[in-house]
């Protein structure tokens, strides 16, 4: 490893082999650190303390009782005193939550940050390694620029700046968020680690250009950015579903059989995390990754099937562990147990309701008891007719505006739609023109090979394809439903999107040929755009669904302008200037909502990471959002 | 190898800061906690509160939903002991439901003050009158202590 990449990880010493070996399988090389920096430095912006929606009381309950040693909630810390959040499960008396997979890890951030207030102030220390975020960041941006002491200073210079004004404004960081805090921190590293795996993946097919943008639009233009401080299990979906796509390519690439065969089992083995946080989810990956992957491996011998089985097997050991000591049947999660809803932990003594009913929009795709596989069936053949409906088509991917389908206490005009939430992807409108290219040429029936083998990317496709599909028959039934916000349900969806965008030849050819006008277009919308959305908030005396439907509207008309593009410069070809704008400019939009909707339109408690998010959130806090001063949010 | 120089000493310092202000040495407050909330007491002036003007309009933008708009009601604060709080609300019982907004008072002592009804949300499947009778009141909270000093029977019209 050269002396350049060696400092450049970020660490300023020399490291010992195995922690470069370490780094390098995280992040692949400098580039990716300096992604996955950004990502947390950005992410960290709008940090908020609080409880977004009210299963995550369960989350953190669940938490709570996972660092005392069991499994099961046995202090209702958050939320109702009853501890009947939505998510609990009545087994033997005894309460449990679920997402056990992200409860787990983030145990181990509560003790490391229960450690850590023995003999520091927590605030100071998530303030300090925001900074040097920043500075890693800058570091980074040196290498790539070739002017490393000038962004290290520059880095330093802002990092030390900021760190200061958070003290000038800092309030102690209340013990109560640190379970909380835990569970952001694992949801946040996923997300940061999304951007990472789609570069690698990106870089290794194209360039390092198009892996950074890759990375870059995964940090700033989707909503991977909205969810990843809210403890949820989206962002960690996302990440294994591109680990899959990453690993698949990297199986079908190698030379060696050797390696093929040790990508080929990595990529089995992200099912076992998937299922343990959410085991619909983790089934159907498995689906999509067995139906691509057997008919396009380069051999399925006995040795081979071993190797793959071996390790989906032992990435499930904690799934079947956790099912085990919660239920007794291995194959039973969380999900499929009783719910809970009455009052074992407040004391009442009698063991509470287990209601079985389990609406479908308990934020979950299978509620409790029956033949699970005709449940499955019924669902997905659910989803597939709600395709046929336009209105809801609509309303799910297009437009989301007022939804009258929604009940009254729960239609607040909060949510978007898939392409309001990421309008870059408005330039996937290409692909019926290259079908139908494709059709007029007559390829389209012929295998692509690759050396005698399948092109790697080629099984990368067909895998996000049948991962879509099969995300759609799981969550299309259920949509559109309140507190959705970019349609999370279909989140995954977003991080293979980028895929998708990046696939199209007319955008790879914009970005390589034109990257200066991408940056300049994400840069000028990122100055005007924002101040922009402010003052028409502010001036317009917007309230809050009026604020998120006035972005909708945008993003929606620079979908459009990116349709047209892509769809233009592909049928003409000639514009990739143009393109590099219009697509930095949807990029932009997003970034501007991100921030903005997580600064002042969503502050939750009013309770920031950084100090200076809280003070900046007051200033621009304005009466006809919340009507209340700040310390009563 | 310099360039590590600047870094590793701002590392420095922010370790020693932290573990200066932690709970073992306790050398260094650098956190502020705030003023308590309604612990207090004030005496205020009600100017004015809009008794003809209060509406439910329609969200523009396609958001659909009705929420409550009206020019500020405003106060003058004479004078402010600790951080008593004020409460302003906007009642509409035959919609059940009150618009609640809640003020802290510390530090604005001989000020104008401002209030403006919470935007509560109203979906339009709800709505089916052109008007609703509303109550608007302002509560002063001292301590454990709430008061009520004004209410005012208003009439909150609906506009398309």
């Amino acid at each position: 490893m050269s002396v350049r990449e060696r400092v450049s990880l970020g660490t300023g010493f020399d490291t010992d082999d195995l922690g470069i070996a370490v780094l390098r399988t995280a992040f692949g090389n400098y580039l990716g650190a300096t992604l996955f920096l950004t990502a947390l430095a950005w992410f960290g912006l709008y940090w908020r303390l609080g409880f977004f929606s009210n299963d995550q009381f369960t989350f953190a309950n669940t938490l709570v009782g996972v660092a005392d040693g069991h499994l099961f909630i046995d202090r209702a810390v958050y939320g109702p005193a009853s501890g009947a959040s939505p998510g609990t499960y009545l087994v033997d008396g005894h309460v449990y939550g679920r997402n056990y997979g992200i409860v787990v890890v983030s145990a181990v951030w509560l003790v490391a940050l229960e450690a850590v207030s023995l003999v520091a102030d927590v605030r100071v220390v998530v303030t300090g390694l925001w900074s040097f975020t920043v500075i890693g960041a800058a570091a980074g941006v040196g290498v790539w620029l070739d002017r490393r002491r000038l962004c290290v200073l520059t880095g330093t210079a802002v990092g030390a700046a900021v760190f200061v004004g958070n003290l000038l404004v800092a309030t102690p960081l209340s013990t109560y968020w640190y379970p909380l805090l835990a569970l952001q921190f694992t949801t946040t590293l996923a997300a940061a680690f999304t951007a990472v795996v789609l570069y690698r993946l990106v870089s290794r097919r194209y360039t390092d250009r198009l892996g950074v943008a890759a990375g870059l639009t995964a940090v700033f233009a989707t909503p991977l950015g909205f969810w990843a401080s809210l403890p949820k299990r989206h962002s960690v979906t996302a990440l294994f579903v591109v680990c899959v796509c990453y690993t698949l390519y990297r199986s079908r690439e190698a030379e060696s059989p050797v390696v093929a065969r040790r990508f080929r089992a990595l990529t089995y083995a992200w099912v076992g995390p998937v299922t343990w946080v959410h085991a619909p989810e983790g089934f159907f990956l498995l689906v999509a990754i067995t139906a691509v992957d057997l008919p396009t491996a380069r051999s399925n011998g006995v040795r081979d099937l071993f190797v793959v089985g071996l390790a989906l097997s032992v990435s499930l050991v904690p799934f079947f562990l956790t099912n085990l000591a919660i239920s007794g049947q291995p194959l039973q999660p969380p999900r499929l147990l009783p719910g809970y809803s009455g009052d074992v932990l407040s004391g009442d003594g009698t063991a509470g309701g287990t209601s079985t009913s389990g609406s479908p929009a308990d934020d979950g795709q299978f509620a409790s008891g029956g033949n699970v596989l005709s449940r499955i069936l019924g669902q997905f053949v659910a989803s597939y007719t709600v395709l046929l409906d336009p209105e809801r088509i609509v309303r799910i991917f297009l437009r989301h505006g007022y939804t009258d389908s929604l009940a009254s206490s729960q239609d607040a005009a909060v949510n978007l739609s898939v392409l309001e939430s990421m309008p870059l992807l408005g330039a996937i409108v290409v692909y019926p023109l290259f079908a139908a290219r494709r059709l007029i040429r007559g390829v389209s029936l012929r295998k692509p090979h690759f050396g005698g083998r399948t092109d790697p990317i080629t099984a990368v496709d067909a895998f996000s394809v049948v991962y879509v599909v099969l995300l759609f028959g799981l969550a299309l039934t259920t949509l559109p439903l309140h507190h959705m916000f970019t349609m999370r349900y279909l989140h995954p969806l977003y991080a293979v999107g980028i895929y998708w965008v990046i696939r199209i030849p007319a955008v790879r050819r914009a970005l390589e040929t034109a990257g200066r006008s991408a940056v300049a277009g994400f840069g000028t919308t990122m100055l005007v755009g924002g101040p922009l959305y402010l003052c028409a908030i502010a001036v317009g005396d917007l309230v809050l669904g009026e604020a998120v439907q006035l972005y909708a509207l945008v993003a929606l008309a620079v979908a459009g302008a990116v349709g047209c593009w892509a769809l233009l410069d592909t049928a003409v070809g000639g514009f990739e200037s143009v393109g590099a704008a219009v697509l930095g400019i949807a990029a932009g939009i997003t970034a501007v909502y991100l921030l903005v909707s997580g600064i002042t339109l969503f502050p939750d408690t009013g309770e920031f990471l950084l100090p200076l998010s809280r003070t900046v959130s007051e200033r621009l806090h304005f009466m006809r959002l919340y009507g209340s001063t700040p310390s009563y949010w | 190898m310099t360039d590590w120089v600047v870094p590793t000493t701002f590392a420095l310092f922010v370790s020693i800061l932290a573990v200066a202000s932690g709970p073992l040495v306790s050398a260094v407050d650098v956190t502020q906690q705030g003023t308590p909330l309604g612990d207090g007491n004030t005496a205020v002036t009600v100017d004015s509160v809009p008794t003809e003007q209060v509406t439910l309009e329609q969200g523009r933008f396609g958001s659909g939903r009705y929420h409550l708009a009206a020019p500020p009601a405003a106060i003058t604060v004479d004078r402010v002991e600790g951080n008593p709080a004020l409460r302003y609300t906007v009642d509409i019982p035959s919609l059940w439901t009150t618009a609640t907004s809640r003020y802290e008072l510390a530090g604005t002592e001989g000020t104008r003050m401002e209030l403006r009804p919470e935007p509560i949300g109203i979906s339009p499947q709800r709505v089916d009158q052109d008007s609703y009778d509303g109550i608007l009141t302002i509560w002063i909270r001292e301590g454990d202590r709430e008061r009520q000093i004004l209410l005012e029977r208003i009439t909150i019209e609906v506009k398309p």
